[in-house]
C-alpha cells in the first residue's frame, strides 16, 4: 500500500510533466489503492481466512471514513462538493456519454462522482453488515443468517459496481484520450 | 450546497460507528467471538449443548465434534447406559439421529 504513494510523494524523482496539472492529492490516492487492495483482499480471503477477511473489512471501513472526512475537508476535488452530481446533471451527463460528446472533467465527471459515492456507501453497507455478522447484537442473533446474506448479497453488488467503476474509467479514458488509472497513480491529469 | 456535506456526515457517521462498535466488540484482535471461524450467530455454546443432552440422559461425553455450523456429533453414554453416537443440531440442540457406537 505504502508504495502507491512513491510516485508523487515528496522528493521522488517523477518530474511533472508538462501541461499537466495536480488533480488527486497523495491522501486522495492512497486511500482509493487501499480500498482497492482490501477489497480485493476480503473477497479472495471471505469464508477462507478469516482473520485476514476481518482486517480487510475493518481496514475498509477506516478508509471510507477517512475518505469522507477528506471529503469535507480535503483538496478542491477531493470534496464531495467537487463532485456529488446532480440528478438532471448526471443525466445530462450520460445522455451526452452515450452520444460520446460528454465534456471532460479534471476531477470526476457527474457519472464518476455518483460512482464512488455508490462505491463508498456499498464498501461502507457491506462491512458493517459483515462486522454485525461476526460480532452480532444480541437483538440480532436470530437474524445472523439473514444478516450474513445480506452481507453477501451486498459484497456481490460492490463486485458489479467495481466492474461498472472500471468500465466507466475505461470509457472515459478512450473518449478523452487520456490515461486515468494512471492519474490516480501520480495524481496528474493533462491541463485543459 | 448541503447535499454533498450530507453524504460525507452519513458515511463518516456509519464508517465512526461501525468503527465503535469494531473496538468495543474486539474486532481484528484476533480474538474470536466464538470458538469457531465460521460459526453462524445462532449457534449453540458446546456447555449449552451437553447441557442439552445431560437433561436428556446422556452422560460421560467422549468425544465433541463440530461437524459444521449446523451439525455437532457427540460420543455420549445413553440414559441405557449404552455408548452411543449421536448427531446434534448445533442451533436448538436437538438429537437428529443416535447410532451404537
Amino acid at each position: 500500500m505504502a508504495d502507491m504513494t512513491h510516485p508523487a510523494g515528496q522528493g521522488t524523482p517523477v518530474p511533472p510533466s508538462p501541461g499537466t496539472v495536480r488533480v488527486w492529492d497523495p491522501l486522495l490516492r492512497l486511500i482509493h489503492w487501499g480500498i482497492a487492495a482490501a477489497f480485493l483482499t476480503a473477497w479472495l480471503s471471505a469464508e477462507e481466512v478469516m482473520a485476514v477477511h476481518e482486517a480487510a473489512g475493518l481496514t475498509i471501513i477506516a478508509l471510507v471514513g477517512l475518505r469522507s472526512l477528506w471529503g469535507l475537508i480535503g483538496s478542491s476535488h477531493a470534496r464531495f462538493s467537487d463532485f456529488a452530481p446532480s440528478g438532471a446533471g448526471l443525466l445530462a451527463y450520460l445522455r451526452a456519454l452515450v452520444q460520446r460528446r460528454a465534456d471532460r472533467h479534471l476531477g470526476h465527471n457527474p457519472a464518476g462522482g455518483a460512482m464512488a459515492l455508490t462505491l463508498w456507501f456499498a464498501l461502507l453497507g457491506t462491512a458493517a453488515l459483515g462486522l454485525l455478522t461476526r460480532y452480532p447484537l444480541p437483538g440480532l442473533r436470530p437474524y445472523g443468517h439473514f444478516l450474513e446474506e445480506a452481507h453477501e448479497v451486498l459484497a456481490n453488488g460492490t463486485l458489479v459496481l467495481v466492474g461498472l467503476h472500471i468500465a466507466g474509467v475505461l470509457v472515459s479514458s478512450l473518449l478523452h484520450r487520456e490515461n486515468l488509472p494512471l492519474s490516480m497513480l501520480t495524481g496528474r491529469k493533462r491541463a485543459g | 450546497m448541503p447535499y454533498p456535506r450530507l453524504l460525507a456526515g452519513l458515511l463518516l457517521t456509519g464508517s465512526l460507528a461501525a468503527g465503535a462498535y469494531a473496538y468495543a466488540q474486539g474486532a481484528g484482535t484476533g480474538a474470536a467471538p466464538m470458538s469457531g471461524p465460521s460459526m453462524a450467530a445462532d449457534t449453540l455454546s458446546m456447555p449449552a449443548l451437553l447441557d442439552k443432552l445431560s437433561a436428556q440422559g446422556y452422560r460421560d461425553a467422549r468425544s465433541v465434534e463440530r461437524k459444521s455450523d449446523k451439525l455437532v456429533e457427540v460420543k455420549a453414554t445413553g440414559p441405557d447406559g449404552q455408548r452411543q453416537e449421536l448427531y446434534v443440531d448445533a442451533r436448538t440442540g436437538e438429537i437428529l439421529k443416535v447410532e451404537r457406537d
